[in-house]
């Protein structure tokens, strides 16, 4: 489903963001991409998306990663990015939802009901006419999410989902992550929200793929992830 | 509340006050737009001491207001931070132009008095008409119309992000100058030695923001065009609003006031 080959990433002053790396997503897989700060996460995804100029190839379900597929590849792929105050730019989270499908055809009536069905999914109903400038952190990202679930997108990316909410949030926000139907890949340094989301993991650190494999292989590897500046979960730490 | 912070939500207020219903809100976009820069150029041409011609001009925005259901008070109240910027700007004419005009008893009204009221009414009458304008009109509506007469793309695009930048420009000042003086207790603004560093993050975090909140946009599947906005407009709006064109510039040609004076007084 998805082929990334030989990805690299420059920055303006020679920082390398990622550098050769190639790994394969398959329909259905959840993969934790998990990597310090500076690893190069979200530097991938804005690759993926077509947000950031890459060397090396990226295949999306068979269309190549270029300008001209970006519309059809972009249908397909949803990104909650890290900054939910910055994914939201409609002043009120149902207009923020309906940007989406309209924009790809669908008629204004038939999105606010596609919208009405996933607030009440995510449980965020009271949400819908509110102003997005005005609500709090974990009700944003949920808001965020639903966005993104508007394009009913296959594949949904998810830059650290969990970074600055409370734990409380951050329950509703996992178990709303792992209900999504959809491929999907997560980025994150939160290696409990992995744990509980995730059935492979790709472990980064400055911009290489150190390990790719299933989930108990890393993180319960407590040598690997201290060397690539992690720690283990503490689920499986059990403190 | 910072004062930032206070400014962007005050702008992001007045979005709300855009979608409400009345007759100027049911006018169409672009014959709004069209009325309002005709109404600032004819504002603005006003000789500079003609300062009872130029008063009969308020009666515009006035009609437009109570139409509205908006009271003029919002727009002053919205405005507060750039209300004083707009009425510093004739501040030196009466130290310039000190030549007598006319007395009021034994007070003496200079030229340069009169030049500086003038030039403070054209600005907050200007004010009072763009804040009517998007008071009154949602601005993605705007940006369609625009794109309906064939603006180009980059131009129009160009109009909504500016319009959305605001906000979030003026909600990084807020963060910067809370996070400031969290560090700096008992200082008054900002120290000037620190200005070049924080103007320069202040570019770069709000560029930084700006960048992700355009790719959260096209990765919605935006190029420019405005498929969302489907709000239908009056077609009276091509009757009213070349009227009350016609109202501005015979307001501008023929001193209104003192004809309507001369019916009376013979
Ligand atoms: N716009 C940019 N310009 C220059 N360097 C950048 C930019 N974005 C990220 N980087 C650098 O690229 C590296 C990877 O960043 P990023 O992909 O954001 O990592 P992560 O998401 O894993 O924290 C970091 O060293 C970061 O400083
Ligand atoms: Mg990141």
């Amino acid at each position: 489903m998805i082929d990334i080959k030989g990805l690299t990433v420059e920055y303006e002053g020679g920082i390398k963001a990622l550098e050769g790396v190639d790994l394969t997503i398959s329909e259905g897989d959840s993969l934790g991409l998990i990597g310090a700060n500076g690893a190069g996460k979200s530097s991938l995804f804005r690759s993926l998306t077509g947000l950031t100029a890459f060397k090396g190839s990226i295949m999306f379900n068979g269309l190549e990663v270029v300008k001209k597929n970006m519309p059809e590849i972009r249908k397909n792929l949803g990104y909650v990015i890290q900054e939910s105050d910055d994914q939201m730019f409609m002043p009120k989270v149902i207009e923020d939802m309906i940007f989406g499908p309209v924009n790809y055809g669908t008629s204004k009536d038939e999105a606010v009901k596609k919208a009405e069905e996933i607030l009440a999914q995510l449980e965020i109903s009271h949400l819908k006419e509110r102003y997005n400038h005005k609500i709090s952190g974990g009700e944003k990202k949920m808001a965020a999410i639903a966005t993104i679930l508007m394009m009913k997108p296959n594949v949904i990316l998810f830059d650290e989902p969990t970074s600055s909410l409370d734990p409380h949030n951050r329950r509703t926000v996992i178990n709303a992550i792992k209900r999504i139907d959809a491929t999907k890949i997560i980025a994150s340094h939160d290696l409990d929200l992995i744990y509980d989301t995730c059935e492979k993991v790709a472990l980064l650190n400055k911009g290489r793929i150190v390990k790719v494999g299933e989930r108990d292989d890393i993180l319960r590897d407590k040598d690997l992830l201290e060397e690539n500046g992690l720690e283990l979960p503490l689920s499986i730490t059990g403190r | 509340m910072n004062r930032a912070r206070e400014a962007s939500s005050e702008i992001r207020s007045v979005e709300d006050l855009s979608k409400l219903e009345s007759p100027v809100h049911g006018l169409s976009p672009l014959s709004k737009l069209l009325l309002t820069i005709v109404y600032i150029a004819t504002v603005a041409s006003f000789n500079k001491y003609d300062i009872v011609g130029l008063f009969a001009m308020i009666l515009v925005p006035l009609l437009g207001y109570m139409l509205s259901g908006i009271p003029v008070s919002t727009c002053f109240r919205k405005l507060k931070v750039v209300l004083p910027i707009v009425l510093l700007v004739g501040i030196v004419n009466p130290f310039l132009d000190r030549e007598i005009m006319f007395s009021i008893g034994n007070f003496k009204v200079s030229y340069g008095i009169v030049s500086m009221v003038t030039l403070m009414l054209k600005g907050v009458f200007s004010l009072m008409a763009s804040f009517l304008l998007v008071a009154t009109t949602p601005i993605d509506d705007l940006c369609k119309s625009l794109r309906k007469i064939h603006m180009p793309k980059i131009i129009v695009s160009l109009l909504l992000l500016t319009y959305r930048y605001v906000s979030m420009f003026l909600d990084e000042v807020a963060t910067m100058t809370e996070s400031y003086s969290l560090r700096a207790p008992g200082q008054n603004g900002i120290a000037f030695k620190s200005w070049g560093s924080f103007l320069g993050q202040l570019i770069i975090r709000s560029m930084n923001k700006a960048d992700r909140n355009y790719g959260s946009m096209i990765l919605r599947g935006f190029n420019g065009e405005f498929y969302y906005c489907d709000r239908v407009f009056s077609k009276l709006s091509w009757l009213w609003i070349p009227i009350l064109i016609a109202v501005c510039v015979l307001m501008r040609l023929f001193n209104v006031p003192a004809l309507v004076g001369s019916l009376f007084v013979r």
